[in-house]
């Protein structure tokens, strides 16, 4: 059983209507959202909570006690201290395991004396963490976590994640506009571009799907509709294609797969001409 | 078990398959016998922080070619070295590497006998190393 | 409702940046009170302990709670539900603390501490009363809009009563309610109960209905 499934999910705004969104995030494994600011991202993973309330379509999750969540800011009382933060979220969770988190509050460095305030960036991520990780949570949400963080910050978040996945029944969906962060870690992403879904299949699939093209001028208009995120420039062009397309170009333009910062941002951007 | 897997992020490879080439060398060398048991995909995949599906199809791909079995909720196993099969395998291999060295000889204009040249040296070479 | 332990004890520690605001007007208050302003000691700490409960619906604090309680394992009339508890507490622990202070002075200066406690009552169904339907009006429209809104209201009623009926009719209306005494009081408190249940009700319905 999937720890999260959306069906046809619709929700309109202002000038702005997502959907609809089919989105299955397989147990077991890191589902990567990307997309850029504004693409609907946390509109979905706030579906998901059930802090939205869409126009259409279902959401079937787990229940909130096996669900943690990560922002890029903690939602906690600002004059709370870490210790406090445990022990006035503690109730809620039948497995709550004290030790674990007061070993993650070490693990983070963060003194559990130290008010949400004090917090930097980094340790307020980890503060997050340590909370998400000590209720015996199967399903973890990050939303945007590594926004504004140094290196190592991230790297102790992506850390957490390769240690949470060591369990066959936990799953991680993963949501940034830092698409480095998944470029080895996400087993399935899922492109968001203007609150419509643009892909959803296994990271591999995906860079398999696509190509990067550098080409020269004269090889363009042959091919120009079927180049995504076209940059032109004055010494050749280059953009994302579909694999098979690629058949069509001549030996002297450079075909390479793509990275999934390339294809997040070819897939959403409009053709420009430098 | 001193079993080492070190990727390259900028090698060109895709990393499921120096994963496997890593492994598979590793098997063949001999650095872990028949009937070990390899790391398993979620533990591999958690030190080379890279994703379960990746490691997955490393293992799926070395229990197709004959050098692992994978038996669900134990693991990984090292199967016995069917020396037949690594056989047949290599000539595989081999034949088409070599048919691009042929195919570049002959755009370049070699002869046969140059061709031949190169491959005693490399051969020789490899002997001594 | 399980999860109300939990959230009530979440919304206490929530207050826990006011304590200090509270513990200053507990002071002024007993100062107050033993200074001989009897009368101000009580509402002014009433009104405080409304203020701190009505904090919790629809400030910029709270929607950023908002993001926690979405992902706990609390429904959200829960949430309700403990908030109006905690701000109905509030307000009636002011109200008592101050009630006290007015007593204890009063008994200290030789003074009658008799009406304090119809006084002290009236009061807390009063506040009740306006907890009723300023809550609905933040939780609707947020904090600031929601309380502009409230007291505009307020504003315009009392203008009405007080235009419409004169000051000295008003004075005449006062006098006759302190007369009637008990029964009015016990009328006021059990006003101001319903308003509450109402208001909790109506409430929990505008929150279901919220995107947050």
């Amino acid at each position: 059983m999937n720890p999260l499934e959306l069906r046809g999910i619709t929700k309109t705004y202002d000038g702005f209507t997502l959907g609809p969104i089919d989105l299955v995030v397989p147990r077991g494994y890191v589902m990567g959202l990307v997309g850029a600011n504004g693409a609907g991202k946390t509109t979905l993973i706030k579906t998901s909570l059930g802090m939205v309330l869409p126009d259409a379509g279902t959401v079937a999750v787990v229940g909130h006690d096996r669900i943690g969540v990560v922002h890029d800011q903690p939602a906690y009382v600002a004059d709370w201290t870490a210790v406090l933060v445990g022990r006035a979220l503690a109730p809620f969770y039948p497995a709550w395991d004290q030790s674990r988190f007061d070993g993650l509050l070490a693990w983070a460095g963060i003194d559990p004396g130290k008010k949400v305030k004090e917090l930097s960036r980094g340790m307020g991520m980890k503060l997050q963490l340590a909370v998400a990780l000590s209720h015996g949570a199967e399903l973890l949400i990050l939303d945007e976590p590594t926004s504004g963080l140094d290196p190592l910050a991230r790297s102790q978040l992506l850390d957490m994640v390769a240690e949470f996945m060591t369990e066959e029944s936990h799953t991680v969906l993963f949501s940034t506009h830092i698409t480095t962060d998944l470029e080895k870690v996400a087993d399935y992403v899922t492109v968001i571009h203007e609150g419509r879904l643009l892909a959803s299949t296994t990271r591999d699939e995906l860079t398999e799907e696509w190509r990067m093209v550098h080409g020269a001028a004269s090889e363009l208009d042959a091919v120009r509709p079927l180049v995504r995120g076209l940059r032109q420039h004055a010494r050749g062009w280059e953009g994302l294609m579909a694999t098979p397309d690629t058949v069509a170009l001549g030996r002297g333009t450079v075909v390479e797969q793509p990275t999934l910062e390339e294809i997040v941002v070819h897939l959403a951007k409009e053709p420009s001409h430098v | 078990m001193g079993l080492d897997v070190v990727l390259s992020n900028t090698s060109g490879v895709p990393i499921y398959e120096q994963i496997k080439g890593q492994l598979k060398a590793a098997i063949l060398r001999g650095d872990v016998a028949e009937g070990d048991l390899l790391p398993s995909i979620r533990g591999l995949a958690r030190d080379l922080r890279v994703s379960v599906i990746t490691t997955t199809r490393a293992y799926s791909d070395l229990a197709a070619e004959g050098f692992v079995t994978n038996v669900p909720g134990k693991g990984s196993y090292v199967l016995p070295r069917n020396a037949e099969l690594v056989r047949e395998r290599a000539l595989g291999e081999i034949e088409d590497l070599f048919a691009d060295g042929v195919r570049v000889g002959r755009l370049a204009g070699l002869t046969p006998a140059e061709l031949r040249q190169v491959l005693d040296t490399l051969i020789e070479s490899e002997e001594q190393s | 409702m399980s999860d109300l332990a939990p959230m009530l004890r979440l919304d206490l520690h929530s207050l826990v940046a006011q304590r200090r605001m509270f513990l200053i007007s507990v002071l002024m208050s007993a100062a107050f009170a033993f200074a001989g302003g009897v009368t101000f000691s009580m509402p002014l700490l009433a009104v405080v302990g409304m203020m701190i409960g009505l904090s919790l619906f629809g400030t910029a604090e709270t929607n950023k709670l908002t993001m926690l309680y979405g992902s706990l394992p609390v429904r959200r009339r829960t949430v309700m539900v403990s908030h109006y508890l905690v701000a109905a507490g509030m307000t009636t622990l002011a109200i008592v603390i101050g009630m006290l202070f007015a007593g204890v002075a009063s008994v200290v200066r030789g003074e009658s501490a008799e009406g304090l406690l119809m006084s002290g009552v009236a009061v807390v169904g009063a506040l009740f009363v306006v907890l009723s339907f300023m809550i609905p009006l933040q939780v609707r429209f947020g904090a600031m809009t929601g309380s502009f809104v409230a007291l505009a209201v307020t504003m315009v009623i009392s203008g009405i009563v007080g235009f419409g009926l004169g000051q000295e009719a008003l004075a005449g209306l006062l006098a006759s309610l302190n007369a009637a005494g008990p029964w009015l009081v016990a009328g006021l408190v059990a006003v101001g109960l319903v308003g509450l249940a109402v208001s909790v009700l109506v409430s929990i319905r505008i929150y279901e209905r919220q995107d947050h």
